[in-house]
Formats: C-alpha cells, sequence, structure tokens
C-alpha cells in the first residue's frame, strides 16, 4: 500500500470511479534457437552439443535465461530448463532429470528469467570417503561467496503500459536495495529499447519507450566484492484504437483477484476469450489500468513510485490453464511471487555463522539478512526477477536452517518462527519481509497512515468481528540472543504474557526459537503479541466505497477507523483506532467500469511487557531426583612389559604392524621422516624436543601406543606426547610425580587415530625422558 | 438531433434516446448511492427499413469485439439542449422484436461506455 497524499485522498474521495483494465503477457525474445546435436544424448545430460542455429547467437545468452526443449522449432512440449552458459558449441544447462534428450530436439534460448528454485550438489569426497563435498548450482565450488555475500536488490516492479503520443514512460529507482555487508555498491542500469539506454546511479528515473515490443531491462550492482543483476521486463502496446501492436489479449475478465497476508500475496484467476496459444505456464502477467477519479484522469496506489499504473504482477501457473472449446475461452491461474515461491520446491539448506567461512555451510557473521541473501542466491532466481526488501531488525544469528520445502517455506518459516514475520508479496510483485503487526515495539503508532477512515468511504454496515474474550491465556516465547562472531556469545531467554499467572479464560501458547537481542526486546515482543493476538477487532470487513487503490496488503500501513455510534446497528465506536489490512478481495465489473476493493482489518494494539521466565543454569529437577549410580572401578590394565634394551642412551624402537593389509615392509606402510630416522641413537633434545615424525603412507585406522620411561628423579608431573598431524599434543600420558625418589617413573599412553595418506604423528619428550618403545598397529584398511 | 456513430449519421434516426438508469454500487456509510462512472444510452426504433438496419449490423461489426466509437448523442445533463460527442464508447449488438413487411420493428441498440455523461 502506497502513502497517497492529501491531494490523491480527496482524489479517492471524489466520486464517480472508472478503472479500465488491460492484460498483458511478456513475450520473451528468442536469444537462441537451435537443435541438440549429439546422437548418444541422454536423460541427465547437462552439457549439450548444438548446432543449426536458426536465430540469435550464444554471445546474447546470459546465466539463468530459460530454454525451451522440444520437438518443434520454438516449442517446449520436452521441458523447460534454466541454461547456465553457452559457448559455440554447447549449452550448459542447470541439473536436471526430467528431460530426455535426444539428438535432434529443438532448443529455444529465451531472454527471460524463470522464477525457479537453484539445486545443490552434495557428493562424496573421491580423496576421503568419510568427507562430503558442496556444491552450489550443480558444479560452482566455494571460494569465497559467503563472505562477499551481496545485495537483496530492488528495480521496481516489470512494467506494461500504452504508447500514449508515441511514447511510453516507465520509471526507475533502485531504492529499498540493500547490501547485507554494507558494501556501497554501483548501480549500472541496461534498458533495452528505452532512451535513455543506460544509466549509472541509484535512480534512473523516467525511461521513454517509443516502439511496441517486449524489452529486457537489467540493474547490476558492482562493488569491491559484491556483483549481483536482477531483470526486469517491460511491454509497450499500442492502445486498440491507435495502431495495430495491441495487447494480444483484449477480451478478458478478471474473476476473481484478492489475497491475504497469511497467502503471502494475490493471486487472480483470469478468463480470456479467443486467447488459446496466447498463455502458457509461467508466462509473466502485468495488469495495468487507465482509472478516473471524477472526471480526473490519474493512477493512484502502488507502492513502487511512479509505477501506480501497475495493479498486479504475477505468473501463470503451471496446470491451471483450461480450455473450453465450445465457448472459445481459456481460463487460467496467477499467482504472485511469493505464491509461485510456493509452488517451488527447494533443497535444505543448513549453514552456521562462522568468522572466516571455508565452506558453503558457513556463512561470515550471519544474520537475518545474510541468511535470506544466501539462500536466495544460491538456492534460486528470485532476485534475479523481483524485488526484495527486509524491514525488520537485522539481528544476528548462529544458525539458518531450511528443510526440503517450498521456497516460500524456507523463508517463510525463518521469518516466522525467529522473528514472528511474514513473507508478502504486494499488488506489484515486490517481496516484502517483515515483522507481524503485533512483533513490532509499538503496533499502534509504528506503522504510517495509508487512510484515516469513516463512513463515507465503506457502503452498507461493516462486518465487525469482536473478540469478547480472550483467545490466549498465556502466551510463553523463548529463544537466543546471539551476538555474532566478533564475540561470540549467546544466551536462552524465555518470557512470559501476561505475567506468571495467567488469563481466566483461553488457550496457553508456547513457541520457542525466537531471534533475540535482549531480554527486554523479548519481554515487548511477547506482551505485544499477546495482546495482538486478544485484539478486541481481530477482523472488520469494510466494502469500500470506490477504488482505494493506495490500498494493499504489504508493507503493513495504518488504517485509522474512525466509526460512529450511529453508524453500525451495533453501536460501536471507534476513535482513529489503528488497524492494519490483512486481506484484500477486488472486484472488477469492466461493464459500469467499478473496481471496488473490499478490505478485511484487524486491530493494532500496544501490549504490557511480559515478564521474563528466568532461567535456570541448570533444568529443574520438580521434585524428582536423579538417584545416584554406582559405576565399578575400572579393572587395571596390564601392558606389556617394555624393551628396555635401549635405556642409558640407547633407544629401542619398533613399529608393529599387524592387520589383514600387512604386506611385511613396513618402509611401505610409513616412512620416517623426523628429526632421528629409525635405530639411530636417542638423544634428549629438551623440553617438548621432537622424536620422530612419522609419515604414513598408507590409509587405515591405526592404534598408537607409546610407552615411556624417564630417568630423572623428581616431584614434577612426567608426560609424554603424541601428535597427530603436527606438533600440537593430541594425547598425553601422565606420569606420577615420584616425591620418594624412585627412578625410572613409567608412564604408558594408548590411542586409537583414524590416519590417513601423509599424516604426520608426532612424539614430544620432556626433560629427563630416557626412552621410548613406539608401536603403530594398523588394525584396518 | 444528430445521432452519430463513427462519424456516420444514421441515415434513419432514432425515435427515442434514452439514458439508461445507472445501477448503483451501494450505498455509502453516509447514505449516498455510490455510482459508476460509466452510462449507457439505448437507441430505439418503432420501425426501420432492412437498409437503416443493416447500417446499424455494419457500424457493430466494424468495431468488431474489442473497437471502441465515437458517438454523438444529446449531452446528457446539460443545461441546454445540445449534442455532444462521446469517445470510447462500446456498441451492444443491435436487436430487434421482429421482422414485418421487408421492415424491423422494435429495434433497439444499446451504448456503453459512455464517459462525461
Amino acid at each position: 500500500m502506497s502513502i497517497p497524499t492529501s491531494s490523491e485522498l480527496a482524489l479517492i474521495r471524489t466520486q464517480p470511479h472508472q478503472t479500465q483494465m488491460w492484460l498483458s503477457v511478456f513475450r520473451p525474445t528468442t536469444v537462441l534457437a537451435c537443435q541438440v546435436n549429439n546422437p548418444s544424448a541422454a536423460k541427465g545430460d547437462r552439457v549439450v552439443p548444438y548446432d543449426t542455429v536458426s536465430t540469435g547467437s550464444y554471445t546474447n545468452v546470459q546465466a539463468d535465461y530459460t530454454a525451451l526443449i522440444g520437438s518443434t522449432a520454438g516449442a517446449g512440449d520436452i521441458g523447460r530448463i534454466r541454461v547456465r552458459s553457452a559457448d559455440a558449441s554447447n549449452i550448459t544447462f542447470a541439473e536436471n532429470s526430467d528431460i530426455a534428450w535426444a539428438d535432434r530436439l529443438f532448443i529455444t534460448v529465451l531472454k527471460y528469467v524463470d522464477l525457479v528454485p537453484i539445486f545443490p550438489r552434495i557428493i562424496q569426497d573421491p580423496a576421503k570417503a568419510t568427507n562430503v563435498i558442496f556444491y552450489k548450482d550443480y558444479d560452482l565450488a566455494y571460494t569465497n561467496q559467503n563472505t562477499v555475500l551481496g545485495t537483496l536488490l530492488c528495480a521496481t516492479n516489470h512494467k506494461a503500459g500504452f504508447l500514449n503520443n508515441g511514447t511510453y514512460q516507465a520509471y526507475w529507482t533502485a531504492t529499498g536495495s540493500y547490501t547485507v555487508t554494507g558494501e556501497t555498491g554501483t548501480y549500472s542500469w541496461y534498458f533495452e529499447g528505452g532512451t535513455p539506454s543506460t544509466y549509472v546511479g541509484l535512480e534512473p528515473g523516467y525511461v521513454s519507450y517509443n516502439t511496441p515490443g517486449h524489452y529486457q531491462a537489467s540493474l547490476t550492482v558492482t562493488g569491491a566484492t559484491i556483483n549481483d543483476v536482477t531483470y526486469r521486463y517491460v511491454s509497450v502496446y499500442d492502445r486498440p484504437e491507435a495502431g495495430n501492436k495491441p495487447p494480444d489479449i483484449l477480451r478478458w475478465e478478471l474473476e476473481e483477484i484478492g489475497g491475504s497476508r497469511d497467502e503471502g500475496g494475490h493471486s487472480v484467476k483470469i478468463k480470456a476469450w479467443d486467447a488459446a496459444g496466447f498463455v502458457s505456464a509461467n508466462d509473466l502477467i502485468v495488469i495495468f489500468a487507465d482509472e478516473w477519479f471524477g472526471t480526473t484522469q490519474q493512477n493512484i496506489g502502488g507502492n513502487a513510485k511512479n509505477n501506480s499504473s501497475i495493479k498486479f504482477v504475477g505468473y501463470v501457473v503451471d496446470g491451471s490453464i483450461s480450455y473450453n472449446w465450445q465457448e472459445s475461452f481459456v481460463e487460467f491461474q496467477v499467482e504472485s511471487p511469493v505464491g509461485m515461491m510456493g509452488l517451488k520446491e527447494g533443497f535444505s539448506v543448513s549453514c552456521e555463522s562462522k568468522k572466516s567461512p571455508a565452506t558453503w555451510f558457513e556463512i561470515a557473521d550471519l544474520s537475518v539478512t545474510r541468511a535470506m541473501y544466501h539462500y536466495l542466491r544460491w538456492h534460486s532466481t528470485v532476485l534475479k526477477v523481483c524485488d526484495f526488501q527486509y524491514t525488520g531488525p537485522d539481528y544476528k544469528v548462529q544458525y539458518f536452517d531450511s528443510d526440503r520445502e517450498s521456497l516460500k517455506d524456507a523463508i517463510g518459516k525463518f521469518v516466522e518462527m525467529g522473528l514472528r514475520g511474514q513473507i508478502v508479496s504486494d499488488k506489484q510483485g515486490k517481496i516484502w519481509v517483515e515483522l507481524s503487526a503485533g512483533a513490532t515495539n509499538n503496533p499502534e503508532t509504528d506503522f504510517p497512515v495509508a487512510l484515516s477512515m469513516s463512513k463515507q468511504d465503506w457502503m452498507g454496515e461493516p462486518q465487525i468481528d469482536e473478540r469478547l474474550q480472550k483467545e490466549i491465556s498465556y502466551l510463553e516465547y523463548g529463544g537466543i540472543a546471539y551476538s555474532g562472531v566478533t564475540t561470540g556469545t549467546f544466551a536462552a531467554m524465555m518470557s512470559g504474557a501476561p505475567g506468571a499467572a495467567p488469563s481466566y479464560v483461553g488457550k496457553p501458547e508456547r513457541e520457542q526459537g525466537l531471534i533475540l537481542v535482549s531480554q527486554s526486546q523479548l519481554n515487548t515482543l511477547t506482551g505485544n503479541m499477546f495482546a495482538y493476538k486478544n485484539s478486541r477487532f481481530p477482523d472488520i470487513e469494510f466494502n469500500m466505497a470506490g477504488n482505494y487503490a493506495n490500498l494493499d496488503i504489504a508493507p503493513i500501513e495504518r488504517i485509522q477507523v474512525n466509526m460512529a455510534q450511529t453508524d453500525t446497528s451495533r453501536g460501536i465506536v471507534l476513535n482513529n483506532a489503528p488497524f492494519h489490512i490483512n486481506r484484500i478481495a477486488w472486484t472488477y465489473n469492466p461493464s459500469n467500469g467499478s473496481f471496488l476493493p473490499t478490505i478485511n482489518v484487524a486491530q493494532l494494539v500496544n501490549g504490557v511487557a511480559a515478564e521474563t521466565i528466568p532461567i535456570p543454569p541448570q533444568p529443574p529437577d520438580q521434585g524428582f531426583k536423579t538417584p545416584s549410580i554406582q559405576i565399578p572401578a575400572i579393572p587395571a590394565i596390564t601392558f606389556p612389559g617394555l624393551d628396555l634394551s635401549g635405556l642409558g642412551g640407547e633407544l629401542t624402537d619398533y613399529i608393529s604392524l599387524f592387520g589383514n593389509s600387512f604386506d611385511g615392509v613396513f618402509t611401505s606402510i610409513v616412512s620416517w621422516t623426523g628429526l632421528r630416522a629409525k635405530g639411530t641413537a636417542f638423544q634428549f633434545p629438551g623440553n617438548f624436543g621432537r622424536l620422530y615424525e612419522v609419515n604414513i603412507v598408507k590409509s587405515g585406522v591405526y592404534l598408537i601406543r607409546a610407552n615411556c620411561r624417564w630417568t630423572s628423579i623428581g616431584t614434577a608431573t612426567r608426560y609424554f606426547n603424541i601428535g597427530i598431524g603436527g606438533d600440537i599434543p593430541v594425547f598425553r600420558a601422565i606420569g606420577a610425580a615420584d616425591p620418594t625418589g624412585v627412578s625410572n617413573p613409567l608412564a604408558v599412553c594408548t590411542t586409537y587415530v583414524v590416519a590417513t595418506q601423509n599424516l604426520s604423528i608426532t612424539v614430544n619428550d620432556v626433560t629427563g625422558f630416557a626412552d621410548a618403545n613406539f608401536e603403530l598397529l594398523r588394525l584396518m584398511s | 438531433m444528430t445521432v452519430r456513430i463513427s462519424g456516420t449519421t444514421l441515415q434513419t434516426q432514432p425515435s427515442d434516446v434514452s439514458w439508461v438508469t445507472r445501477p448503483t454500487l451501494g450505498i455509502d456509510g453516509a447514505g449516498h448511492p455510490v455510482y459508476p462512472a460509466i452510462r449507457s444510452a439505448q437507441l430505439s426504433w418503432d420501425i426501420i427499413d432492412a437498409a437503416s438496419y443493416g447500417e446499424l449490423q455494419g457500424l457493430y461489426a466494424a468495431a468488431g469485439n474489442t473497437g471502441t466509437v465515437p458517438v454523438t448523442l444529446p449531452q446528457y445533463g446539460s443545461t441546454t439542449y445540445q449534442d455532444h460527442d462521446y469517445s470510447g464508447c462500446v456498441l451492444h449488438e443491435p436487436e430487434y422484436d421482429k421482422y414485418f413487411e421487408q421492415t424491423y420493428m422494435g429495434v433497439k441498440l444499446l451504448i456503453a461506455n459512455i464517459r462525461g455523461a
């Protein structure tokens, strides 16, 4: 919803209203048409050789463009697939399993990016079976992507319009874009078919198009490390009475148009006559309008600056197209971008906050925006075709996890469970992620006023749902406040509303997993949500008395309702009572030019801060005491006797190798590359001096055992270290202090390690170290 | 009164031109009716010859399924009686009650989507 100016508000209240809707179906340009040139082409192919180019060139192909695979030229009967890249002989497609590739199939690459998921690939490390390697988009290895991150871009909506006096003016701005690292980027625009055709800066303003056609606009943001691109599509038409290139579909009707915040956006059902063949799945639909308020022709509304004529942007739902051949019409469903995200399934993703990410599942100083950017950038094309704006606080978060679920649920559940937020498309297709109406600090005043309405603004009697008693008796929220990777601290917090004692009526509700910053913030959130869930007026339905085109379901804005006692039969009185829109259903009647919304609004209320629930260091036992467990003493272990032949300066060291892989030649198993070669005289190199470095040349599970003795007498504890993969001790054998002066205290240490090729094992000594036996037993390969 | 459709003066002028009463969209909370912005006018002929009826049918066909036409009608609500040009109007298909002795009787032509009236 956009905030109307005072003059716009006056215009909205000027009767009568008229709306003339127009339907645009974007027709992407073909940038490359060719045929598969591979007699052995088969299911699962990604790199597809081609020849017989009939249109365009591979040089026009950009990453993420859409390709139709068909049995005839231009057809898509075999499949529709995202393009990764193209060169003079091959096209590389996204990972696919549902296309039966065959020689001579027709490939049509469109200058158009579908809203689709991008699949990751996880494989077993061929060099080490116990490791896995993560790739994005089949073969993108991790370098520094989760450190440099990027930008949640806004470029305004897709557009459609008429040439008026030979020109269509389209307004562009990148306002609302947000680089998650804070880096300042350079915004570079390219407008195909527009004047100017290029612009560098945040807000190009109006761009003129003077030839009917379908065009692509692109916005690229680049910086020291960031590099993102997003595309928008523009359809320019002659007015039907003024030229020979009007919209393809002129005879159509809006059977349904409406949406709610819970649904994530608007959906539209369209019936079009004589339109068979003009509509196919995933087509971009733009509904635009001419509007009159009184005698003034002017467009009002829309969140995108100076794009008020765009009333709806969405995509044709696959499988929703039905034909009535007898009456010559086609019906189809169009969903908002968030609605389409709900129909596209992605893979599960799990990420952790790290200071220096080294792999795909680590993200630098993870936060809410960084998590969303990572998911949407690397697991979908959403950011390539939609504005995306997050309006809430960018809290630090230690983990981000999404299940194998829809793109909408991946983001929606993250913000719902973590922030009490929602993901919603506005009518123009911009994706808003924002805290829900009860989750802000001051719901009654946080949101700007979109409309102060009174009885002149609605028709009939409002349908008022009044909550006469609480639905929620007790609300308990809990979560974690994570400080980020710099300090790396986190604290668990809980809060309860209304307080220690619940209300007498209603049901209790408990939710955990919130992303928090402080206990006071949680208390405020819990108190406000408790009040919101128990508000007196959870739903009032108004049939608006005109084309209140500024109203939308996102972002959340305030509707101030004024209702006198005499306005309703129930005598309810409201004075500038704050509400927000939860749902809008529009009725379009082209025969009388009316476009009327019915809105459902919910009351905004400030709550009283909830009370802190202390979290004890250990869970309370609630009277139940765990009985103590008697653990029997560990039986003494007898070790084989030491080979003491090396005492007095001579060391007997040996390597014993057993197991199935024993080949009798231990030098093929290990090699001695340390300071001291096998069999050479033992020397005391001093504290922590390295004795041996053993490089294992065969992978396997080894038993390492070392026996050692000290010749000196003393009271200090003696110990003996074994380091794996370097000098850092990972295992230490303690020799007891010997205050009585007994010589040759003995320490024995035994450990198991899984060693791989070229992993070194070092043995360190301390002062007074006498000698040692060192055994390395290869137990299994 | 001279009715013209798409710039063509009808060879047989209608015997009656009536503005169709606008249905209200509803009543606002203050009790005022909410009207649509556009009106319809109905042209009527008690009896018309085949050529004149064919002219009406031809004008309708020329507009096609998607076209709009300019229409000259007596101006609605004017303080003086005068003709007025309305643009962007939509023609419904002409209709008649019966065909008798090479004439059409009870002919009606509805002109819709008339703005500014």
